[in-house]
């Protein structure tokens, strides 16, 4: 056997070290990505304070309802469900106080219909007057909450169908 | 906000939600102020004793309906029959110290009873009622009605158990001059305030007066569900179910037609002649509704349902006609084009919803719909269009429509 050559002991110790070392590079290229990864998703990540913990609870408490009270995803106001678009924010003032918001996505009208449910609302239902506040909310309300066309009679929904194999 | 504070504040926002907030009324809202109405608006973890298939339509109050094929049961069961509220649930109720309370100008005299009072003075019925909203089906209207969207799930016949009204108004006396009962219930106005009251209808005395005109405090042989009026109601069958008040306290014996809250302007009311979509109709124009009008639910198979050739297989489901029996029952695979009759039961009982069943196949591979018709026993049949628009979107009893496919 050629002296430079190495016998097959020799062979399997190398290649198990290769292996050894391969992996710990492995491992740590992946710690590396992972670390780059979290600096850039969170920069304070890297700083001292970003690990202290908040003692304030009042601050906690208010840093998440905003967090869950602004919260918006493919353009709907998460806790209310209203269409985030214009004036959106004074309806969620204004209307989540007695009923759910449902009272307000479900229905659809024109400018004078929610008027009238307004009118309706503070003659019966101890609603208070809106005073500047009612022209953005008719606008917003007759603007993304019309009466869509439906003819005599709609088609049935094919999108809510769910099809399953009858017995 | 850091992430070893964010299940922390998990917690103390979900405690914070079970507390929930008082409903203040502020004179003016200044921007930026958080609204108290937030609080209450966490996930709705569905009704308790409900079943949570049943599709809510607003939490509060809590509104919410029966998908058809949850009502294949020849009677409804507790947890499948429809939920309605105009207002808030009561709290803290004590049955030992619930009383129901006869008065009125055209009442001889009034009389106070407890729930042990009707139980030991009269004779008890069993009955199965139609309960329906009389609002079921509003969504398909166009122009759309302002109020709850429902479409075929505000209905429900389960057996009812309590004292015959009528029992109860001639122990108490009733004057020649009646012409309305008025019901109250312990319901809580959306606002808070204790002083009004939420809802207030009722029916004539001649309806009042019939042998199927229950004070009831059992469904299906247990107490009432807290959401259907515990410990004790009104059960008209065949009439808007907002005559049935809940969680009843007082019957009035009017004099007039009662007036109290969602009795006038346009509740429950339709127009006194034939409008075009969208007409506004001045108040005095409407009439109270009181039978309802023919219908019917396909409650088997569900939706959607895959058939392989042209194996038959049982199409089946409940008719009523308010006041009337239903006299015939027919079903469609073509659109209306043919009708085909099916077997019908007679009701339980008066004012029981009828069940219906029938055979078919489909006659090639596709796309099908089963369409479903009832006919009244003076001949009035369900359309299969939207029938008269009227301004609050009631009295939809257009035919049942179910998707069917062979393949």
């Amino acid at each position: 056997m050629d002296e430079n050559q190495l016998d097959p002991k020799e062979k399997k110790d190398v290649v198990i070290n290769l292996i050894r070392t391969f992996n710990l590079l492995h491992l740590m290229f992946w710690v590396i990505v992972t670390l780059l990864l979290l600096v850039w998703i969170d920069p304070d990540f890297l700083k001292d304070e970003y690990w202290e913990p908040n003692t304030s609870e009042m601050s906690i408490n208010q840093d998440f309802d905003e967090l869950m009270r602004d919260s918006v995803v493919n353009g709907i106001h998460v806790i209310s469900g209203l269409k985030a678009e214009g004036d959106y924010q004074l309806i969620v003032s204004y209307c989540g106080r007695c009923h759910s918001y449902e009272l307000v996505t479900q229905n659809r009208a024109t400018k004078s219909g929610w008027k009238e449910m307004i009118i309706w609302m503070q003659e019966t239902q101890e609603l208070q007057d809106l005073g500047e506040h009612e022209t953005p909310i008719l606008e917003y309300l007759a603007t993304f909450y019309a009466p869509e066309d439906k003819g005599r009679r709609p088609q049935l929904n094919q999108a809510e169908i769910n099809w399953y194999e009858l017995e | 906000m850091n992430r070893k504070g964010f299940i922390k504040a998990a917690g103390i926002a979900a405690i914070g939600s079970v507390i929930g907030a008082k409903i203040v009324f502020a004179e003016n809202l200044p921007e930026g102020i958080e609204p108290l109405g937030l609080e209450d608006s966490t996930p709705n973890p569905g009704i308790s004793n409900k079943s949570d298939e049943l599709i809510v339509l607003n939490s509060k109050p809590w509104n919410a309906e029966t998908p058809p094929h949850l009502l294949d049961d020849k009677i409804t069961p507790a947890d499948k029959f429809f939920v309605r509220n105009n207002g808030q649930v009561p709290e803290n109720i004590v049955v030992s110290t619930w009383t129901l309370t006869i008065e009125g100008e055209s009442a001889e005299t009034t009389k106070t009873y407890t729930l042990e009072d009707l139980k030991t003075q009269f004779a008890h019925h069993t009955l199965q009622l139609t309960v329906e909203c009389g609002g079921n089906g509003r969504s398909e209207f166009s122009p759309p009605a302002k109020g709850n969207q429902w479409s075929l799930g505000a209905v429900g016949c389960p057996s009812w158990t309590g004292v015959r009204l009528k029992d109860v108004l001639n122990d108490v006396g009733v004057k020649s001059d009646a012409v309305y009962i008025g019901y109250y219930g312990k319901d809580i106005h959306l606002s808070g305030d204790r002083n009004k009251v939420v809802i207030s209808r009722g029916v004539p005395i001649r309806k009042a007066m019939e042998t199927e005109s229950l004070i009831a405090w059992a469904m299906n042989g247990e107490d009432l569900p807290l959401m259907n009026g515990y410990p004790l109601r009104l059960v008209f069958g065949g009439w808007p179910a907002s005559t049935s008040g809940k969680w009843l306290h007082k019957i009035s014996i009017r004099d007039i037609v009662h007036d109290g809250p969602k009795m006038g302007g346009k509740s429950y009311r339709v127009p006194k002649y034939p409008v075009a979509p969208g007409t506004k109709v001045p108040d005095e124009d409407m009439k109270i509704i009181e039978s309802m009008p023919v219908k019917s639910l396909i409650t088997s198979p569900k939706t959607g349902a895959i058939v392989s050739g042209a194996k038959s297989f049982e199409v089946r489901g409940h008719a009523w006609a308010g006041d009337l029996e239903v006299k015939e029952m027919h079903v469609s695979i073509d659109f209306g084009a043919s009708w085909k009759k099916c077997e019908l039961e007679k009701p339980a009982n008066r004012l029981a919803w009828q069940h219906w069943k029938t055979t078919i196949s489909l006659p090639q591979d596709g796309y099908f719909e089963i369409w479903a018709k009832a006919t009244d026993s003076t001949g009035s049949m369900q359309p299969m269009i939207v029938p008269g628009w009227n301004p609050k979107g009631y009295l939809n009893n257009a035919t049942h429509r179910i998707a069917v496919k062979r393949q």
